[in-house]
């Protein structure tokens, strides 16, 4: 990092609790240029003014309104990284607070050497949260996955429509898990009849082995169910 | 099991299970599913002294995988992301189905970003790159035992940007 850019990076601190912007401060001081508001008409001011590399919020910060009022004061300044800083961390919050846009959200009372490096990896663009926020985030990616395949079935293969009804037949009894021999018995054909069957399919659905076919029917009769 | 005689004796027959709940050790049952002989050996070399762990079994395919999950009911899968590649991340979504309580963690060798997060979008829940095994398995596992996920930090920005668009487009059908 160049001297200039060293220079630019200054650290808003905010928070009702002089005490608490004390030891923020302790971590922070000797590394970036830092200022601090105590109240919500401050911060204000100081965003749009000083535009921060970084604002470590304390969401007990009065007139803020909790989590749902980071927008409003990332809006005054969008390229400064907004940390949350709160005395109950839950994991609840935690998302919610990343997806208000917080590039962070941790203990108000994260010792000084953890904070530092905190706002050190914010400022490369990474984010930094609590463990226990990893699940439920990863839960929100899943389900919001799951409805859109839900809404928008990716591109429903209907490949299998190109089978005959025998070929479909065998291809649902490789879904099963059969062998050639026993699709063979089962439908009473010689097993090379079973083996011809299967190139075909095969060629049909453009896969080259049982496991893709297997795979294959399994997702589609989850599909189509 | 050794019976010993104690305090818990008579409560147990009574058939209250309260003392199960208090044994210090549960064991997590672990499916190893790799397509390279020596992976798994990696993989089960850094299991064998973990405390409350266990190898019950392998898979080198993707079917195999499958058919172990539904059989072993393992509580983690570790699945390397390059035996589901043939199908997408849609191995992930199978193996959830046959077995609810399994969860997945990725073993990655040379992966790109996006196809990780595709994995995890699928339902992995935690990520750990081979060659940082021995280092980083064993948290991985306590992590994802207790119903965390273990991932790098570095991911998270990308995961933003997923949950970002996938808002943006239901905003835009609206």
């Amino acid at each position: 990092m160049s001297e200039k850019q060293r220079a630019a990076s200054v650290v808003l601190l905010a928070s009702p609790i002089a005490g608490l912007r004390g030891q923020w401060s302790q971590g922070l001081a000797e590394k970036f240029p830092l200022y601090e508001v105590a109240e919500r008409t401050a911060l204000e001011r100081s965003m749009a003014n000083l535009k921060p590399a970084a604002l470590l919020l304390d969401l007990a910060l009065p007139g803020l309104g909790g989590v749902d009022g980071v927008p409003t004061i990332q809006k005054l300044s969008p390229l400064t990284s907004v940390m949350l800083l709160t005395s109950t961390p839950n994991d609840r919050e935690g998302l919610a607070a990343l997806k208000s846009g917080a590039r962070a959200y941790c203990s108000s009372e994260t010792d000084s050497a953890l904070l530092r490096k905190a706002v050190t990896v914010v400022l490369k663009g990474e984010i930094w949260v609590a463990r226990n926020v990893y699940a439920p985030l990863l839960e929100e990616l899943t389900s919001l996955t799951e409805r859109r395949h839900k809404e928008f079935p990716p591109n429903l293969d209907t490949r299998l429509d190109r089978l005959t009804p025998r070929e479909r037949e065998i291809a649902q009894l490789i879904g099963g898990g059969a062998s050639n021999k026993e699709i063979a018995g089962r439908l009473n054909i010689t097993e090379a009849t079973v083996k011809a069957h299967l190139t075909a399919i095969f060629r049909k659905l453009g896969l080259s082995d049982r496991l893709g076919l297997a795979l294959f029917v399994t997702e589609y009769n989850r599909v189509t169910r | 099991m050794k019976r010993r005689k104690g305090a818990r004796a008579p409560r147990r027959r009574r058939g209250s299970l309260a003392w199960v709940e208090k044994r210090p050790l549960r064991v997590v049952n672990i499916l190893i599913a790799d397509s390279d002989k020596a992976a798994r050996a990696a993989v089960a070399r850094t299991i064998l002294p973990l405390r409350g762990m266990r190898v019950v079994g392998e898979a080198q395919t993707g079917l195999e995988a499958v058919s172990a999950t539904a059989r072993l009911k393992p509580g983690v899968v570790l699945l390397d992301l390059e035996l589901s590649s043939e199908f997408g991340a849609t191995l992930i979504s199978i193996l959830r189905r046959k077995s609810a309580r399994t969860r997945v963690i990725l073993l990655v060798g040379r992966a790109s970003e996006s196809r990780i997060i595709e994995a995890l979008s699928h339902g992995a829940v935690g990520c750990v790159t081979k060659k940082d095994v021995a280092r980083f398995l064993p948290e991985a596992l306590e992590a994802v035992a207790s119903g965390e996920a273990w991932m790098s930090r570095k991911l998270i920005p990308k995961i933003m940007d997923r949950l970002a668009a996938f808002t943006a487009r239901a905003e835009d059908l609206e």
